[in-house]
C-alpha cells in the first residue's frame, strides 16, 4: 500500500520518470524494513515494493495528463497523441466537458491492474517453473536478449558496448563490495536532475535553491532521507 | 581495504576535473555553476573521506552491497558471459548469438538437444522477430567484415 501511494504520487508529477516510482519505492522499503541487510537476496518485499509502485504510478500519471494535458509518462504520452488525433484536447477544459471519459479511463486502469493481478495469480504456479531454470542455463539466454534489444532501441552497435564496459564495472563494483543500486539511481536520475537545474537557473537564477518551496522541499528530502537513522543521528547528538 | 578507495579515487577525480573544467574550460558563469559547485565540492569532501578511512583501514562510510547470500560468480562464469561480445564482433548478431548459445550451453554440461533448440530459438527471435516482424536493421554480418 505504501509503495502504491508512492507510485501515485510520483505519477502525478510531469517528467519525473517511471523508474524513479519503482527506486523510491524499493528505497522506501528497504528502509523501513527491520532487516534492510537482507535486501538484494530475493526478499518478496524488495519485488512487491518497486512493482507496486509501476503499476500504481499509472493512475497517478493520468491525473497531470487529462488535467492539465501533460504527460506524466511515455505511455501517457501515446494516450494524449491519441486524444489529439481524434479530436480531444487534455487539458482543464477536457474533465468538465469529458467528465464520463476521464471517469471511464480511470476504471479501465484500475480494471486492467486487477485483471492482471488476478491472471497472475492463476498463472503463478506455471510460471514459477521458470526460477528453477539453472543460473548456468538462464544467464546466456537472457545475455542474448539484453545485447540484441539494447542493439535494436538506437540501432547502434556502441550501445552494446556500453552493456558490456557497465557490466565490468558492476562485477569491480560487486568485488569491492560498492552499491550498484546507488550508481544505477544516479545514472537513471542524473539527466533528470541537469534537465530541471537548466530550466530552473533559467527562471530564477543560482538562488533558486533558497526559494521557500525548494526550501521545503529539500527539507522533506532530508527529512524522509535520515529518519531511518534518527536513533543514530539523536544518540551522536547526545554524546557531542 | 585500499582497493576499496579505487572508487571514491576515481569519483573525486571525475568531479573535482568536471567542476574545474566548467570554471576554467568552458567559463560558465557563477550562476550556472553554483549548485554544481556546492553538490560537487560536497562529493569531493565525501569521498576524500572516504579515501582516508580506507586507507587507514577503517570501514567505509558508504553503504555496502547486501552481498550477504549471493555468492560472486566465478571468473569462468564471467567468461562464458562476457565471451558474448566476441561472438557478436565476429558473427553478428544473428549467427553470433545462436553460436553463442549452442556453446556455451554444451560446455557447461547441457544436452545437444537443449543447446540446438536454443540457438534454433535464438535464430528464430532474432532473424525471425527482430529482422522480419519489427524491421530492426540487426547487423546479419560480422561487425569486423
Amino acid at each position: 500500500l505504501r509503495s502504491s501511494a508512492i507510485g501515485s504520487v510520483i505519477g502525478i508529477m510531469p517528467g519525473v520518470g517511471a523508474t524513479t516510482a519503482t527506486f523510491v519505492a524499493y528505497a522506501a522499503a528497504k528502509q523501513t524494513s527491520p532487516s534492510p541487510e537482507t535486501f538484494g537476496t530475493g526478499r518478496i518485499e524488495g519485488v512487491i515494493a518497486p512493482e507496486a509502485a509501476s503499476n500504481a504510478k499509472e493512475g497517478g500519471a493520468l491525473v497531470p495528463t487529462l488535467a492539465l494535458g501533460i504527460p506524466g509518462s511515455a505511455a501517457m504520452a501515446l494516450l494524449l497523441g491519441a486524444f489529439i488525433v481524434l479530436g480531444l484536447q487534455p487539458g482543464p477544459e477536457f474533465l468538465a466537458k469529458h467528465m464520463d471519459l476521464a471517469f471511464a479511463l480511470a476504471m479501465i486502469l484500475a480494471f486492467g491492474n486487477v485483471g492482471s493481478s488476478v491472471l497472475m495469480f492463476l498463472l503463478s504456479k506455471s510460471i514459477i517453473y521458470v526460477t528453477r531454470v539453472p543460473g548456468h542455463v538462464l544467464a546466456p539466454i537472457l545475455l542474448v536478449l539484453v545485447a540484441v534489444g539494447t542493439y535494436s532501441a538506437e540501432n547502434n552497435v556502441i550501445d552494446v558496448l556500453f552493456v558490456f564496459i557497465f557490466g565490468i564495472l558492476g562485477v569491480a563494483m560487486e568485488r569491492l563490495d560498492y552499491n550498484r543500486p546507488a550508481l544505477l539511481l544516479g545514472f537513471v536520475l542524473g539527466e533528470s536532475i541537469e534537465r530541471y537545474y537548466q530550466v530552473s537557473v533559467n527562471a530564477y537564477g543560482a538562488w533558486f535553491l533558497a526559494r521557500p518551496i525548494t526550501v521545503t522541499i529539500i527539507v522533506i528530502a532530508l527529512t524522509f532521507m535520515l529518519w531511518p537513522s534518527r536513533n543514530r543521528i539523536a544518540l551522536l547528538w547526545r554524546r557531542a | 581495504m585500499s582497493a576499496a578507495a579505487v572508487f571514491p579515487s576515481i569519483i573525486l577525480a571525475i568531479v573535482a576535473a568536471f567542476v574545474a573544467s566548467g570554471f576554467l574550460v568552458y567559463d560558465y558563469s557563477w550562476s550556472v555553476m553554483a549548485f554544481p559547485f556546492g553538490a560537487g565540492v560536497a562529493t569531493c569532501a565525501l569521498c576524500a573521506l572516504e579515501i582516508i578511512r580506507c586507507l587507514a583501514g577503517r570501514a567505509p562510510l558508504a553503504e555496502q552491497a547486501s552481498a550477504a547470500a549471493l555468492e560472486p560468480l566465478s571468473l569462468q562464469s564471467l567468461a562464458w558471459m562476457f565471451s558474448l561480445a566476441l561472438f557478436l564482433y565476429g558473427l553478428g548478431f544473428v549467427a553470433g548469438p545462436a553460436l553463442y548459445l549452442l556453446v556455451c550451453l554444451r560446455a557447461n554440461g547441457q544436452t545437444w538437444g537443449l543447446s540446438l533448440g536454443m540457438a534454433a530459438a535464438s535464430v528464430a527471435v532474432t532473424w525471425g522477430v527482430f529482422v522480419k516482424a519489427l524491421g530492426v536493421l540487426l547487423p546479419l554480418w560480422p561487425l569486423w567484415f
